[in-house]
């Protein structure tokens, strides 16, 4: 009668090339906390998840049971949670801005909730209903699978909400992700194959992105978020509260990984195991030295992508001075002191470097791990997603999966 | 004929694979073709593609570098970059005059690599040691026969006899200097001590180690032991004590016969004794049994012979046919005040026997059959008593033996040393090796009985420098002492170096370096 309520919330899945990982969390509805209860891990073999696609459908959806089947045994009577939130990203993930202008039948009336979700259902089967052609000009088939609002206006006047307002026209400016069609199908495929029903599916930037605006006194600050995921770097630009860019290439702690495995022609897990150990200092230093002279071109290179990364945003977009490191790479060390120590920041046309720091999970205070197990920089996305999916749905609009 | 070396990049391929085969195969080769084909997703992003052009860039200076894809979309892409990415077909219709046959070769072994990308064959992923796919021109290979010496075949002047003969004086005498000497080379070295933690799971249900799971087989083991203790009944009895002993009670009939406790028994001196607890004597039998005096006093403690039943009287046969044998005589029967067992008594022994019965284990529980232990039990089995007598009885003194037995898990530390130092190795390079590795455990763990327990490990090890010393002795022969010892130091953890060379006035180290003697500390 007196102990702690808790609201059931959405399973997490966060699917990298080489793991596939399960987080079951609830919000305690007298602190607000986010407590995450268990987690699940299930290791994929090579070539069951590439970069921008599920080549084994049928062997991911077995790692997902695997990995569901820790965080809630069949005896744990957690049927009822049968909702599931995806996160995304590859290089051939596409992030586009669009604005779409609707005429109201009777402008003196006030929006009304009704009114507001049918305007939203409309825009959802507008942008089903289109043919995406990638901007960057190949012909790999992509699907939507997330719209975010990033303005909603009102006859010119920007507001919050539209409810009980009046108006003319309603513009909305939104931010699209499309994926490749056979991913967001495989996702699709998995879900239901578990029996679970996609709550969303989120880009990883704009998860976390939301998760440090939303914990920030300051609204307004800029930021830079830079995920080194298993295969690839995601580098989004946040803004105004809001989504602004996103690019990636494919450099990952994999190829930092794969670097170490050459130089000391050892298998990719015992690599892995020295790659951590490197940068928790743990090695002898002769081996240490080894190790950084096998991972100096491997980290040139990926410093070499994100500069070119940052052009590109430039182009449009002022760079903030603060840059969030994490990701499953984050903690590598060379990686933050690649940062630190080089001039990179003079290929941009900047003066003054921006300063950056390793996001972790200890920085979220809110979220609680009664786990022990959520430790390190590359579960900063998976907080991502969780955050998203625990906020009211008005701020973003998530992926449904039409009947 | 030009020679030259292909690489067709495989569309699962990561962007530093890809890299990295470019490099290895220009790094050898000054002429190479690259073959990108269809579905090469990664190359549509546009950071991906300058990373991949910037390469080929830094490279087309040095080398000669063809690109060539099927996909007409990304050689539309590639137009923007600096570097020239040619569509095949077009190359094919338009050069098929003066293509070589190995380049028709090379395309058509790419349009078939092509197609099973496209019907999903398994293809084998190029390793990164070696590109997936590599033609050369096979007369690349074809070298020219050597023309072989031609000697000179005049006979060799006298004078040129006699010079050489004096250059072959000189030359000896130079030689000795050189050969004579001899070196004796000693190399401190600096240990690099490192501490690292693991966790190892010690596992009853595996036969092996594996260093992968961090894992070593361990088994459970019984330990026995029995002591035995005699202590001093210290209740007292007034009016002395009644004498009591095992009799042997023999039944000659044909029929079993139970007899009743208290059942009476009687000496040829007419004492009285009485039976303990009641018993049944089987046919043409015997059983022992327990007697005790009806008086106290010293006149009962009898000595050994036949007593009779006198409850049998009635029954000639059966009284002539059964009866007791007391084997030894009586001895503890007493007329003056005796002693008895108390409560207190057979605590005592109880606790003084678990005592000894716990120091007996323990000393054989750090190890057993040549395993160490790892978690023990910590509470003895079942103890088992023999002789101990029951509160109340009438004894002096009494002499019991106590039994028991320990689980504890034992596992060999050979298997331990092995593991830790497979972990350990991998992070030791060629030219080290690892030596005082001290491994520690946290605690010892609760008994898991049948359960693999998991155990955090403390290892303390030093890495040391590996001395070829043949090939450093071939390092600094002939050269002088400085050089040798500014060498030496140069190498990594050099302490300090000592170098003396015999005879003194040698101005080099021996030619030989079979009389460079090194030793390492």
């Amino acid at each position: 009668m007196f102990g702690k309520k808790e609201i059931l919330q959405p399973l997490i899945i966060d699917i990298t090339e080489n793991k596939v990982s399960v987080l079951d969390y609830t919000i305690d509805t007298k602190t607000g906390n986010t407590i995450i209860k268990s987690m699940g891990e299930t290791k994929l073999p090579f070539g069951v998840v590439s970069t921008d696609a599920i080549e084994k459908e049928d062997v991911l959806t077995k790692a997902v049971e695997e990995a569901l089947v820790q965080v809630r045994p069949s005896t744990s009577g957690l049927k009822d949670q049968n909702t599931v939130v995806f996160g995304v990203s590859n290089p051939t993930l596409e992030i586009t801005p669009r604005v779409i202008e609707i005429q109201r039948d009777n402008p003196n009336q006030k929006i009304r909730s009704k009114e507001w979700v049918n305007t939203i259902n409309n825009i959802y089967t507008q942008f089903d209903s289109e043919v995406y052609n990638s901007i960057h000009g190949h012909n790999l088939p992509l699907s939507l699978v997330q719209i975010s609002l990033n303005n909603i206006i009102l006859d010119n006047e920007e507001v919050f909400s539209p409810i009980d307002r009046v108006s003319q026209q309603i513009t909305l400016e939104t931010v699209n992700t499309y994926i490749p069609s056979s991913y967001k199908q495989s996702l699709i495929n998995i879900a239901k194959d578990n029996n679970l029903q996609i709550d969303g599916v989120y880009q990883y930037g704009y998860g976390v992105g939301q998760l440090i605006l939303d914990y920030n006194t300051n609204k307004d600050i800029s930021i830079l978020l830079i995920d080194i995921r298993f295969g690839h770097t995601s580098i989004s630009l946040i803004q105004d509260q809001k989504i602004i860019y996103v690019q990636s290439f494919s450099i990952g702690s994999h190829s930092f990984t794969q670097a170490v495995a050459n130089a000391f022609q050892i298998t990719i897990d015992e690599a892995e195991t020295v790659r951590q150990e490197y940068s928790m200092l743990q090695l002898p230093r002769d081996m240490s030295r080894k190790i950084t002279d096998a991972l100096e071109s491997e980290i040139s290179l990926w410093l070499q992508g994100l500069i070119t990364s940052l052009k590109l945003i430039s182009v449009f977009h002022s760079l903030p001075m603060h840059i969030f490191l994490y990701g499953e790479g984050a903690q590598l060390l060379g990686v933050k002191e690649s940062l630190e120590y080089s001039n990179w920041h003079k290929n941009l046309n900047i003066n003054q470097k921006p300063s950056v720091s390793i996001l972790t999970p200890k920085q979220f205070a809110h979220i609680v791990d009664m786990t022990s197990q959520i430790e390190g920089a590359r579960f900063v996305d998976m907080l991502g997603l969780i955050h998203l999916s625990s906020i009211p749905l008005d701020i973003h609009l998530p992926y449904r999966i039409s009947e | 004929m030009k020679s030259k070396k292909t690489l067709i990049l495989n569309p699962k391929d990561s962007l530093s694979d890809i890299i990295y085969q470019i490099k290895t195969l220009a790094g050898k080769n000054k002429k190479i073709v690259i073959y990108i084909p269809d579905a090469m997703y990664l190359l549509y992003n546009p950071v991906n593609r300058d990373l991949f052009s910037n390469t080929i860039k830094n490279l087309i200076d040095k080398y000669d570098i063809d690109l060539y894809s099927t996909d007409k979309d990304l050689v539309e892409c590639m137009k923007s970059s600096d570097i020239k990415l040619s569509h095949i077909d077009s190359i094919i219709s338009d050069e098929e005059e003066s293509l070589e046959t190995s380049d028709t070769d090379i395309y058509t072994d790419f349009l078939s690599y092509k197609q099973a990308i496209q019907d999903n064959v398994s293809i084998q992923q190029p390793s990164k040691s070696e590109p997936l796919f590599e033609a050369t021109n096979p007369n690349f290979n074809n070298r020219q026969s050597i023309p072989s010496d031609h000697r000179n075949d005049k006979p060799m002047s006298k004078t040129i006899l006699y010079i050489s003969i004096v250059l072959g004086i000189v030359f000896s005498s130079i030689l000795s200097l050189i050969l004579i000497p001899k070196a004796d080379i000693k190399i401190k070295t600096q240990a690099e001590e490192l501490s690292k933690d693991f966790d190892i799971t010690f596992d009853p249900n595996i036969t092996d180690i594996s260093s992968e799971n961090r894992t070593i087989p361990s088994v459970i083991n019984t330990i026995s032991a029995s002591v035995d203790g005699t202590y001093e009944a210290t209740g007292s009895q007034v009016g002395g004590t009644k004498a009591e002993g095992k009799i042997t009670i023999v039944n000659k009939t044909s029929t079993a016969q139970q007899l009743v406790a208290n059942t009476r028994f009687l000496s040829d001196k007419n004492k009285q004794f009485r039976l303990i607890d009641s018993v049944i004597i089987p046919a043409n039998s015997s059983t022992q049994a327990t007697i005790r005096a009806d008086v106290a006093g010293a006149e009962y403690n009898i000595s050994a012979g036949k007593l009779t039943i006198p409850g049998l009287e009635d029954n000639p046969a059966k009284f002539s046919s059964i009866y007791g044998e007391l084997k030894e005589a009586l001895k503890n029967g007493a007329t003056e005040d005796g002693t008895v067992v108390t409560d207190q008594d057979l605590d005592k022994a109880r606790v003084d026997l678990q005592k000894k019965l716990t120091e007996a284990v323990n000393s054989q529980v750090s190890e057993k059959d040549g395993l160490k232990s790892l978690a023990i039990q910590s509470k003895l089995n079942e103890i088992k008593y023999e002789g101990l007598p029951s509160s109340g009885d009438r004894v002096r003194s009494f002499n019991v033996k106590a039994s028991s037995s320990l689980d504890g898990v034992f596992y060999k530390t050979d298997d331990l040393d092995k593991l830790i130092k497979s972990l350990l190795e991998t992070q030791v390079l060629d030219s080290q090796e690892l030596s005082n590795v001290n491994i520690k455990f946290d605690k010892q763990q609760e008994f898991p009985n049948k359960q693999a327990v998991k155990v955090r490990v403390y290892v303390s090890y030093s890495v040391n420098n590996k001395f070829d010393k043949k090939e450093l002795a071939n390092k600094i022969k002939l050269k002088t002492i400085t050089q040798a010892k500014n060498y030496l130091q140069e190498l990594d953890n050099i302490d300090s170096v000592e170098v003396s060379l015999r005879p003194g006035f040698s101005p080099i180290l021996p030619v030989l370096s079979s009389r460079i003697n090194i030793t390492v500390e």
